[in-house]
């Protein structure tokens, strides 16, 4: 009993630390090396934004005819605004590898600014419970998820 | 079991060490921190069994076992404050757990001081503590003078540690060298025997040690019951271990000394445990 | 009648509590990025739980011993207390996300900030554990999470292709979007989500609180080998219903409000309520059974008085580790912590941590001084043994992958 674990105990505990902290760190932090990095970072944004987008849209048409009662609505719309602000923040704050990087930054960029009015948009219309605005949200939100998508399928 | 007269072999640290205390009644009160020897004769004996947090700070690694005393001396209202002993007579019966009996029980639950603190302090001023929430009814309060015993039988329930004394702990991992001086391994076990009289259990004697080279793994049991499964861990453990050895007591030399290796006589015969 | 009675309650109870915070959002996860192709580890931890449940509650009914009482005698107290250090740091930070889950289930049904209610839920699961009695506490949960088959009907109403379902649960293929260490990773997530070790400190703690004995093994079995793998039955709706609403539509599950919403879509407004109640029962039902094994896991390393059964000033220390970490779990989520986040990291460490507690019952199971005829017979020490292998790559592949994967990303 005595001397065991004295080895493997604390230093492999420091080391777990380690490990998981150097995981968080990693989870926020995604460098654009090149080019490819670049418009690996731009899909994962945009499949991001696709997914909140959807989501909100889904929502509201259940909303609309009567089968999500509105705080649980109101708190998905909420939730999928609130995780798009991370995914603008994380590409905006890496920039473009090449001059030619550029544009597409710029369209991703737009993408995502838009997808975020138009989500507080769906927001503002639900919580103020103006059903013809839902439904231009709905229809808003699913065209930009169709471009998103689309941008997406191009770059990967 | 028979009727009480025939010896039993148990080994002290799978069996006994780290186990917990029960009551008559099933309160539980602690665990075995370590086991008292005591040198009598020729002979050791193990005599009691050490409960609390002086007793398990001295098994736990480096700074963690000094802070964990010094917190404990320096919480203890005595001012020379001892490890809790419980003598080996006051233990009814051992099986998954070492269950002693009443007086042991109430002297045990006066030594709990954060126990006490705390049912005072904190959990005693929460609304609703004091209306009964369980099945069980409270412990009723010992009478004073229980804690303190006289000579002869019954023992004290509870005491200080013997003069002379040693921890278990004290003896597990102690280097063992052959009669030339070779290191044979460190101790992991004993092998101890004592004949259960009635609602007391006598002091067991220590038969033999057992040592290996290898400390991992060797409180898992399977050099006490060599069919232990499952076959795939049984086979594992029997290949780490091969080299582990027991010996009678009578061939070491060196056991009372408070540090310091083991070393075997020349006549000694060192065999496998599963071949004891 | 009556004894047919109390074995009906025990399972629709192992049914009904059987999925929490980690169930709900692996399993929804999981749906929508990779359809039912990981329900073969769901399976997989499902039979893993009974094997690791049946035996710890058998070693508990016989012997008395709960888990961390047999790892300290087993291991000695220095690899018991990292063992002990270990567990209970991945049983805090479920307990943090169980409280969590809770504050986002009222969210859904009020809007107000789950960073508000996290206080009140941590408050009141405390005052649960501090007053309510055991048994009482462990059914109306386990009742109430029953609700949760709402998600099995849910997936019958939206009429999917159970062909192509069938398709993807029997043929495992990894999707084309997705890479190896991404799948592998989240077969690991899974893992850990179905074999929590907070379950068996928990089931073995309860077993030795309503006093088990061997006698009772009969009942004991019946819980856990027809309710656990009743209650996993929930965890594949969950993820089925995630399929079919989600994947095809390119939408990842990262909310517990996403996780619902097929069933709003499937049966209304209905079919949401008992989702809240269902999101509500597992979630706080798994919030008092992790705060409890706090307190059991502490204690029984120390060789304290712990349970409900006695009163609680005999218990004084065990309350007061029980009432610690309700502050602790608290705490840590006010530092504005986001649960599912939480929750996806704790089944990950649950999988890390497992074998530290998965071993140590393994042996004890065959221990014949213990056990006597109960000790593991063939079957037991089969899957025993095999499961000790799944554990262990599991334990070791899971913060590798999750390197790689940064997360599962």
């Amino acid at each position: 009993m005595s001397g065991r674990a004295r080895s493997a105990g604390p230093r492999g505990i420091c080391g777990l630390l380690a490990m998981v902290v150097l995981v968080v760190v990693s989870g926020c932090v995604a460098p654009a090396f090149d080019s490819g990095a670049f418009h690996r970072n731009a899909v994962h944004a945009l499949d991001s934004a696709v997914g909140e987008t959807r989501t909100a849209a889904l929502v509201l048409r259940q909303h609309l005819s009567g089968r999500i009662m509105r705080p649980y609505a109101d708190t998905v719309v909420t939730n999928s605004e609130e995780a798009l602000g991370p995914v603008q923040a994380s590409f905006g704050s890496v920039d473009p590898p090449t001059r030619a990087d550029d544009n597409l930054r710029d369209d991703v960029g737009g993408l995502l600014s838009d997808a975020g009015d138009a989500l507080a948009a769906a927001r503002i219309a639900l919580r103020t419970h103006d059903a013809r605005g839902m439904r231009k949200s709905v229809g808003e939100l699913g065209s930009l998820a169709d471009r998103m998508e689309q941008l997406s399928e191009r770059l990967s | 079991m028979s009727a009480g007269a025939r010896t039993e072999t148990h080994d002290v640290v799978l069996r006994l060490l780290d186990h917990q205390l029960v009551a008559p009644d099933g309160a539980l009160l602690g665990n075995v921190d370590d086991v008292e020897l005591v040198e009598h004769g020729t002979r050791w004996l193990v005599t009691g069994l050490m409960v609390g947090p002086a007793a398990l700070s001295q098994r736990m690694p480096g700074r963690l076992g000094d802070w964990l005393y010094a917190v404990w001396r320096r919480l203890h209202p005595a001012e020379h404050p001892t490890p809790v002993v419980v003598p080996i007579e006051h233990v009814v019966r051992f099986d998954s757990a070492v269950h002693v009996d009443e007086p042991a029980a109430h002297a045990l639950t006066l030594t709990f001081g954060l126990e006490l603190w705390l049912r005072e302090h904190v959990v005693g001023r929460l609304p609703g503590a004091r209306e009964a929430g369980g099945e069980k009814p409270s412990r009723r309060p010992v009478e004073p003078g229980a804690e303190k015993g006289r000579e002869g039988l019954p023992p004290a329930p509870t005491r200080a540690p013997l003069d002379g004394a040693l921890g278990l702990s004290a003896l597990i991992g102690r280097q063992v060298r052959d009669a030339h001086g070779e290191p044979q391994g460190r101790v992991t076990e004993l092998r101890c025997a004592g004949r259960p009289r009635g609602e007391r259990q006598e002091p067991l004697r220590v038969e033999s040690v057992v040592y290996s080279r290898r400390l991992l793994a060797s409180e898992l049991g399977y050099s006490a019951d060599r069919q232990q499964g499952p076959a795939l861990v049984r086979r594992v453990v029997r290949t780490w271990q091969h080299r582990d050895r027991l010996v009678d007591v009578a061939q070491l030399e060196g056991l009372g000394d408070v540090d310091g290796e083991l070393r075997l006589r020349d006549s000694a015969r060192p065999r496998h445990p599963h071949d004891a | 009648m009556k004894k047919l009675f109390a074995l009906a309650l025990g399972i629709l109870t192992a049914i009904g509590g059987f999925v929490d915070i980690g169930d709900l959002v692996t399993n929804g996860l999981v749906g929508s990025r990779f359809g039912l192709s990981l329900v073969w580890v769901v399976v997989v931890g499902i039979v893993g739980i009974c094997v690791f449940a049946e035996m710890s509650g058998r070693v508990a009914a016989v012997s008395g011993r709960a888990t961390f009482d047999l790892v300290r005698e087993r291991l000695g107290p220095r690899m018991g207390l990292l063992n002990l250090l270990a567990s209970m740091a991945v049983t805090l930070l479920t307990y943090a996300a169980e409280i969590g889950g809770v504050a986002l289930a009222l969210q859904l049904a009020t809007s107000v900030n789950p960073f508000l209610w996290i206080p009140v839920v941590g408050a009141a699961v405390w005052v649960v554990l501090w007053r309510v009695k055991f048994a009482v506490l462990e059914n109306a949960f386990g009742i109430a999470g029953l609700a949760l088959v709402v998600f099995a009907v849910a997936l019958w109403q939206l009429g999917p292709d159970w062909a192509d379902l069938w398709q993807q649960a029997s043929r495992p293929f990894v999707p084309h979007d997705e890479s190896h260490t991404t799948y592998f990773y989240y077969a690991v997530a899974l893992f850990g989500a179905a074999m929590t070790p907070y379950e068996v400190f928990f089931f073995s703690s309860g077993g030795v609180e309503e006093h088990w004995e061997a006698k009772d093994l009969g009942t004991m079995r019946a819980n856990v080998l027809i309710g656990f793998p009743l209650g996993g039955m929930l965890s594949v709706a969950i993820a089925g219903v995630a399929t079919v609403v989600y994947q095809p539509q390119g939408i990842q599950v990262g909310t517990l409000g996403q996780i619902g919403l097929p069933v709003g879509q499937a049966l209304g407004n209905l079919g949401l309520a008992f989702v809240l109640l269902g999101f509500f029962a597992a979630t706080f039902g798994a919030a008092c059974e992790t705060g409890l094994s706090v307190g059991y896991s502490i204690a029984q390393y120390l060789g304290w008085q712990w349970g409900k059964s006695v009163a609680p000033l005999q218990a004084a220390r065990f309350h007061t580790v029980v009432l610690l970490s309700s502050i602790a779990a608290v705490g840590l989520l006010l530092t504005t912590a986001d649960p599912i986040q939480l929750t996806e990291y704790s089944v990950v460490f649950s999988a890390v941590a497992l074998p530290l507690t998965y071993f140590p019952i393994l042996v004890v199971a065959n221990d014949r001084t213990y056990m006597g005829r109960h000790v593991n017979g063939r079957l037991s020490n089969t899957l025993g043994t095999a499961y000790l292998v799944v554990v262990l790559v599991a334990a070791v592949a899971a913060i590798p992958l999750m390197l790689v994967t940064k997360a599962g990303q």
